[in-house]
């Protein structure tokens, strides 16, 4: 199961369909792009980030396994594109965050604001988790760094979380790893 | 108010205004990105040897593109400028060595199965440098001789630049005639005394025929992969061209169609102003001119497509290679080779004029 994009896609694009590499990409542009503005506060850095990712993914498409693969290699490519923005950007550990858009309730202003305080190891980590469901070994995976240091960002991120939230809360254990009750 | 923080983070983050994604600027800048990827593994490891023997500012003026030091039994080597031709055949090689400043005497000896992966030559014109790389039976590297015309060989290692002085590695060196052949240390170590005293017994033309079957028989674009180019080889008819166009080859089929463009031999490439740095030569910063020797046309790239269509196939995802061969003016004979052994290979004569395709037993 793919969450990026139908698995018949995913797959047609596997064997380099160039149809289906362009379907493919235009159905993981939108995911793509909210999940590095999300990490980065940054719409033009995010466009760069996800556009790269994109261009990795055309290229590097046939390469892939099996359709199972392809989340965790996404994943990992949007992250790496991020980090690198961030690295030649210099974006400084606190960025400014999102402007909320129109839409958006006081609560979701929130929760930009509460992301722009985290550093960009603990918004990466809690933007994986909390947002995008990937357990916590899957984000260690996609980041490239040890379980347990998943665990301790995420314990700490949600010490930061609730103290800027105030009333945030959440049950997950990060020294077990169960599977997250986001829901207060 | 308590609320959940996953919930309205994923609401807010849906909310998030996506720009517009220009899949024409992802699709030129991830095929520049090949490109690029591509032309760098190609220079890495066609120079890799060579640079192995250090670098420094060269002074090419005299010596050409390549600057060779030797004293002692110890070599030093920078480069300016050279031609790296892959997957040689036995045309390429007359052709270089007839207009080489020496008397060239192929290394000859070498263990049954061992082909020539490329030739370095410099300078273009008449070269007075060479460097044939080897690869095993396996595809792996093995490595590779300098040829090398004693008047361009410095003795002297004090000219060696100051700035950045390139180091200077153990060598095995011996004399043929009019030629200077160097070997880096323990390449060749089982084999060396042999292949010295087989090169000694033979003349330059003699060397060159014994060396015909360590080159290649047909054109290959691209990657040779040992399981198809054997297969290819073995097809080809040994009276006409032949052709074997890789998978990333063939993906440039509709591309090249659609511009009315042909097929180029990009087995050659010209490097030249490489710069010199502290770690040796940038041959990433080198300029590269690729000659603009048609390998097919566009007549021959039709056939190949019409081909392709009779066969079910896409250029794109037939997981084959293909092997191009024009036996004579009404006709192109097209193989589809697949990239598992075992799976039987098609072939297809394509009427030169009408390109009508008729599927033949091979």
């Amino acid at each position: 199961m793919t969450r990026w994009a139908p698995p018949e896609l995913v797959s047609s694009a596997l064997n380099r369909n160039e149809w289906a590499v362009e379907e493919l990409i235009a159905a993981i542009w939108p995911g793509c792009f909210r999940l590095a503005a999300t990490i980065l506060g940054d719409r033009d850095l995010a466009q760069d980030a996800a556009q790269e990712a994109c261009v990795i993914v055309h290229r590097k498409i046939g390469s892939l396994r099996s359709p199972e693969a392809f989340d965790a290699w996404l994943y990992r490519i949007i992250m790496r594109q991020t980090a690198r923005v961030r690295r030649r950007q210099r974006v400084s550990d606190r960025v400014a965050g999102l402007a909320p858009s129109a839409a958006d309730d006081s609560t979701a202003i929130d929760v930009w604001r509460a992301l722009a305080e985290l550093s960009p190891e603990f918004r990466e980590v809690t933007v994986l988790f909390y947002f995008d469901d990937l357990k916590t070994e899957e984000i260690a995976a996609t980041l490239g760094v040890r379980h347990a240091t998943v665990r301790t960002r995420l314990a700490r991120s949600r010490a930061k979380l609730r103290h800027i939230l105030g009333d945030y809360e959440d049950r997950f254990d990060p020294m077990t790893g169960e599977t997250p009750q986001h829901a207060v | 108010m308590p609320y959940d923080f996953s919930v309205t983070g994923k609401a807010a983050r849906e909310r998030i205004p996506v720009p517009n994604l220009s899949i024409d600027a992802v699709r030129s800048a991830s095929r520049a990105a090949t490109q690029r990827n591509r032309t760098q593994r190609f220079a890495l490891s066609a120079l890799i040897a060579l640079a192995s023997l250090g670098a420094a500012v060269a002074a090419a003026r005299i010596y050409g593109g390549v600057h060779i030091w030797l004293s002692g039994g110890k070599a030093a080597a920078t480069v300016r400028s050279m031609v790296v031709l892959k997957y040689p055949m036995a045309s390429d090689v007359q052709r270089i060595t007839l207009s080489a400043t020496f008397p060239v005497v192929m290394p000859v000896g070498l263990p049954p199965g061992t082909r020539i992966r490329q030739i370095m030559y410099s300078p273009s014109a008449h070269p007075n440098t060479m460097f044939v790389q080897f690869q095993s039976v396996t595809g792996a590297y093995k490595g590779g001789f300098f040829l090398l015309d004693p008047s361009s060989v410095d003795p002297d290692t004090t000219t060696l630049p100051a700035a950045t002085r390139p180091s200077l590695r153990e060598v095995e060196q011996w004399k043929i005639g009019g030629e200077t052949v160097l070997v880096l240390k323990d390449t060749f170590a089982n084999d060396a005394a042999s292949i010295k005293a087989q090169m000694s017994a033979t003349s330059p033309s003699e060397s060159l025929a014994a060396s015909e079957d360590m080159l290649w028989r047909i054109e290959i674009l691209g990657q040779a992969t040992s399981a198809v180019t054997d297969r290819a080889e073995r097809l080809a008819p040994p009276s006409s061209r032949s052709i074997l166009l890789d998978r990333g080859h063939l993906k440039s089929l509709v591309g090249l169609l659609a511009q009315n463009k042909p097929m180029l031999d990009a087995r050659e490439v010209f490097l030249n102003d490489i710069p010199q740095t502290n770690n040796g030569p940038d041959y990433m910063k080198a300029k590269y001119v690729w000659p603009k020797t048609v390998a097919i046309d566009t007549h021959g790239l039709r056939a190949i497509a019409a081909a392709l269509r009779t066969s079910g196939k896409a250029a794109t995802n037939c997981n084959c290679e293909v092997l191009f061969n024009r036996p004579n003016d009404t006709a192109y004979w097209i193989w589809l080779i697949p990239q598992t052994g075992s799976a039987p290979v098609a072939k297809f004569s394509v009427d030169a004029t009408t390109f009508a395709v008729t599927r033949l037993r091979e």
